[in-house]
């Protein structure tokens, strides 16, 4: 579990995290989205010991990240996109963090493979394209069987097979009751991968819940408005499908419009306005963060 | 243990460590070559020989520099800080790399000296007896590469920036060390004199571990090397304050 508790860290004049908490729990993939700018790095810096924030705490299983016993094998990062010396190959990269953390050599050649590198184990990593870096820092993380995994922006410079290649790997390691917390600027990755998640915008907290939940809150899905509001909602209700107040008349429902229309159709209820709203994530997304977000 | 295992590994996976030990070679192969060669071997060549090899200890502190400044340069200091937290813990295993790195450079340069020196002698009929002498200078260069290696890890830790370490440890080798010589001269007697100020700068201290003897603007041999595990203690401490302070 990873737990930040009122985190704060201010840069001079910038305040990168201002009073964040949130929690990420085992078995489940957490998305901690944000504009540019947020303070997402910052923050999963300062949960891994590499900053020292200015107050507040991020804990990871309960302590700081400097208290752990081995932190190398229970907890697997990613921090920077390239931390690689770009003369060391892929494998010589590995080995040393092996090393270090006092994990097992031959697991070297395990993540390797896991991450689809083998062929490019012992080249020099100057080589690489930023997929293949990315790969290589994900095999890092993965190199001590880590119950935690603290990802920073780890599908940037993937390809469409590659992001869905993270993503199934990501689930896999969550329902492995393993701890996966990962950020991104970009909504659309996360829609399928996260299960909950946390969106910041200039270093503070704007939502956190479930995935499905932000879509709905926000208006994702049909927005629907009629006189006869609680039938609609009730009869809504005993299809099993989701809805949000919207306006006095209105709602907004998870569901499709013609799905939305027939119902109501069936049901004999007066519909007065039937949008799909095509919403995007992103659309979403400048919902939350509005006003929050500074050009980047 | 193991954090110094891992920095032997990055050493050894770097090309630049291969490329500094092969100029020592060049260089230790070259003075040996060109002391011999003189004709004016003296009564403790050995020495002379460790002197002219000396030079290379230059190299045991851009290894020492690169050690540490190369992680902060790549950004692999985060996955190194990530593996042991205690950052403190990662300082004392580079140093004690540097300090290993020093006495492989040292240990190449010996050998090329040897190997160059040795037959080139006897087939001049030079004396150059494996003697007390011999040990000496093996100490001496022992000594020599291992603090400067040590210092330049230390120098490294401290301000971070590669270039910006390597700039502020020849400036103040070549240059600074020069000017407070020369003022000290001046306050204290004349130039060309021997002041009491200059063989106790840094430069000096670790220069005076092998070339000190014959030098009266230097320390000798074992004071020489004490106040220079001085320098590197106290930069030490100093490196642990940045390390631990500035976020990477
Ligand atoms: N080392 C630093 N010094 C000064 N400002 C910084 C530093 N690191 C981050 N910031 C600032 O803190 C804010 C948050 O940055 P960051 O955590 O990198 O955001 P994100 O990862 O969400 O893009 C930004 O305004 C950034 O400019
Ligand atoms: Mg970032």
């Amino acid at each position: 579990m990873i737990e930040v508790v009122d985190l704060t860290k201010r840069y001079g004049k910038v305040l990168a995290v201002d009073h964040l908490s949130f929690r990420a729990d085992p078995g489940r993939v957490t998305g901690f989205l944000g504009p540019n700018g947020a303070g997402k790095t910052t923050t999963l810096r300062a949960l891994v010991g590499l900053l020292h924030p200015t107050s507040g705490s991020a804990t990871v299983l309960g302590r700081r990240y400097v208290d752990l016993d081995e932190p190398g094998q229970r907890v697997g990062a990613i921090l920077e996109v390239n931390a690689f010396h770009p003369g060391r190959s892929g494998r010589n990269h590995l080995r040393t963090l092996a090393r270090a953390g006092g994990i097992d050599e031959r697991r070297v050649d395990e993540v390797l493979e896991e991450v689809d590198l083998t062929a490019a184990a012992r080249r020099r990593v100057k080589g690489y394209s930023l997929g293949m870096k990315q790969r290589l820092a994900l095999a890092g993380a993965l190199l001590g069987h880590p119950e935690i995994l603290v990802l920073d922006e780890p599908a940037n410079g993937l390809d469409p097979q590659g992001i869905r290649w993270l993503r199934d790997l990501l689930r896999r390691l969550a329902d492995q009751g393993r701890t996966v917390l990962v950020s991104s600027h970009v909504l659309a990755e996360m829609a399928q991968l996260a299960d909950d998640v946390v969106i910041i915008a200039k270093g503070r907290s704007v939502a956190q819940s479930s995935i499905e939940a932000v879509l709905v809150g926000v208006g994702r899905g049909t927005r629907v408005r009629s006189p006869e509001r609680d039938r609609l909602l009730a009869a809504l209700g005993r299809e099993g499908i989701e809805t949000a107040p919207y306006e006095q008349d209105a709602l907004i429902v998870k569901a499709e419009a013609p799905r939305v229309g027939e119902l109501a159709a069936r049901e004999g209820v007066v519909l007065h306005e039937l949008v799909a709203e095509s919403g995007t994530l992103e659309d979403v997304f400048l919902e939350l963060t509005e006003g929050e977000s500074s050009p980047s | 243990m193991r954090l110094l295992a891992a920095e032997l590994l990055k050493l050894r996976t770097t090309r630049v460590t291969y490329v500094l030990i092969g100029v020592a070679v060049l260089m230790s192969g070259l003075a040996a070559a060109a002391i011999v060669g003189s004709g004016s071997l003296g009564d403790d060549g050995w020495l002379e020989l460790a002197q002219g090899a000396g030079f290379s200890t230059t190299l045991a502190t851009i290894v020492g520099i690169l050690l540490v400044t190369n992680e902060y340069r790549h950004g692999t200091i985060t996955t190194t800080f990530l593996a042991e937290p205690r950052r403190v813990r990662v300082l004392v295993a580079k140093l004690a790399a540097a300090l290993l790195a020093g006495v492989a450079l040292a240990f190449a340069s010996i050998v090329t000296t040897a190997l160059v020196a040795l037959p080139w002698a006897a087939a001049r009929g030079d004396a150059l007896p494996l003697d007390g002498h011999a040990l000496e200078a093996v100490g001496r260069m022992l000594l020599g590469f291992a603090l400067s290696a040590a210092l330049g890890a230390a120098v490294g830790a401290i301000i971070q920036n590669q270039v910006g370490s390597i700039i502020v440890v020849f400036v103040w080798f070549l240059i600074v060390e020069s000017i407070v010589g020369v003022l000290a001269a001046l306050v204290f007697g004349d130039l060309g004199e021997p002041d009491p100020v200059s063989p106790y700068l840094p430069g000096s201290a670790l220069g005076g571990i092998i070339g000190g003897e014959g030098s009266e603007f230097m320390l000798r041999g074992g004071p020489a090397a004490l106040l220079a595990l001085g320098y590197v203690a106290a930069l030490a401490v100093l490196a642990a304050f940045s390390m631990t302070r500035r976020d990477p």
